[in-house]
């Protein structure tokens, strides 16, 4: 056993833990972005609704209450954004489609895209959360195994 | 330019007296000045379209769904869209408009001294109705009227339904309307000529576009109270006392007609009871 050896196992650990938290932290940032987009949705339908509220107005409104990944992302003040293009694209598209159609077509969409959301929260964002813990706890022991090893 | 919808790059080589936009998917657009109808070369895509109907709807169709089964939406500064599109019945009214298709952007102007040559002391204490066809420039002229009786001490009640008049929203007004006017806007005109009569104690009532039994019965009102009534009439002779019109033939002191030509807001002919 020399001190190099010790000193590569080290390293091996710790980048094995760093990638395992990095894919941790994405995915946590994936359904903490999934979480606040329904929450919107909900929001937005609950507005739209009942009160026929303008889309700024319902933005200010939404931003004063709310905080976290997915106001950032409306503020337009995140550039990294932990969704694939594809995902990103669907998301925007339609947000981008909000405002465009009569009230009632436009609460019937935006209920059918919440109950779509509520299915997708309760099974894929759990999934992330369970994968992140998951990934973080095999990277760990990934570089554990290796540090035995090279040791 | 009266409102930001002026900037969109649709209409940026418009001329600045344009008073009508005609705005047609897969149409060329036009638009129309004081003096002349333009056509220009350019078609508008569905994708400008859908733009421009978004800035219009300030990206919420859905919270002026109801504006819109009136076909028209009040935007700042007095400026009225005028929407054609597919309509949504639920039982014999209208309930939306969908798929929209057609806008008709009318931009109102204010210009000053257009009533003096009326020699605007003969309408002092007088009933007057304003005939004209549409686009004729009898908003124009009520509104100069307006002001002028105003700023010569009159209470003058401006029963603005949609805010073309006074370009009123926000709580101010983009036309100059005089010292002593007050507005009704938003008020349907039932409602308004009552309250006026009521609450305002005016001289003049001044309101645009007769329409129907409600506005004869509150002309009637304001008649009968002793106010003094100054209105407008879509029409293109001076037998405009027919059918629902005509309990107020003995109203009007003067009628005014105007014409489209040769330029808008020629006086055509005017009648002295």
């Amino acid at each position: 056993m020399n001190l190099g050896t010790i000193f590569a196992g080290i390293c091996a650990f710790f980048s094995s833990a760093f990638v395992g938290l990095w894919i941790k932290k994405k995915l946590l940032r994936k359904a903490s972005f999934y979480e606040g987009y329904y929450d919107y949705l909900l929001f937005a339908t609950d507005k739209i609704g009942y009160e026929r509220m303008p889309i700024g107005e319902l933005n200010a409104n939404y931003f004063k209450r709310r905080t976290g990944e997915f106001v950032a992302f409306l503020k337009g003040e995140i550039t990294s954004i932990p969704l694939k293009e594809g995902e990103l694209t669907e998301v925007r598209s339609y947000l981008d489609s909000i405002g465009t159609t009569d009230a009632e077509t436009q609460i019937g969409s935006l209920s059918a895209k919440c109950a779509e959301m509520k299915r997708f929260t309760e099974t894929e964002c759990v999934k992330y959360r369970k994968d992140a813990s998951l990934y973080f706890k095999l990277s760990a022991l990934i570089g554990l195994a290796a540090l035995i090893l090279l040791a | 330019m009266p409102n930001e919808l002026l900037h969109h790059h649709l209409f940026k080589d418009l001329p600045s007296d344009v008073t009508e936009i005609r705005v047609r998917k897969r149409r060329r657009l036009t638009y129309l000045t004081t003096l002349r109808r333009v056509v220009l070369d350019h078609v508008v895509t569905d994708a400008e379209f859908e733009d421009l109907l978004s800035v219009v709807t300030d990206r919420s169709l859905y919270a002026l769904t109801e504006k819109l089964t009136n076909g028209y939406l009040p935007l700042k500064g007095g400026i009225r869209v005028g929407v054609a599109g597919e309509g949504v019945l639920d039982g014999d009214r209208i309930k939306t408009v969908r798929h929209v298709t057609s806008l008709a952007i009318r931009i109102p102007h204010q210009i000053f001294g257009i009533a003096d040559f009326l020699g605007i002391d003969r309408y002092f204490r007088q009933n007057v109705l304003i005939v004209s066809p549409p686009a004729g420039g009898k908003t124009t002229l009520l509104r100069e009227i307006a002001r002028k009786l105003s700023d010569h001490e009159h209470n003058v009640v401006l029963l603005d339904e949609r805010g073309e008049i006074s370009g009123a929203g926000e709580g101010g007004f983009a036309m100059k309307i005089g010292e002593n006017t007050d507005v009704l806007f938003g008020f349907p005109k039932r409602i308004a000529y009552e309250n006026a009569l009521r609450a305002m104690n005016p001289d003049y009532i001044v309101t645009d576009e007769l329409s129907g039994e409600g506005d004869v019965e509150g002309v009637l009102r304001a008649y009968y109270g002793g106010v003094k009534v100054i209105a407008t009439l879509h029409g293109d002779t001076t037998e405009a006392f027919r059918g629902v019109f005509s309990p107020l033939t003995s109203v009007f002191d003067r009628i005014v007609l105007l014409s489209k030509k040769p330029t808008v807001g020629t006086v055509k002919r005017e009648i002295l009871k």
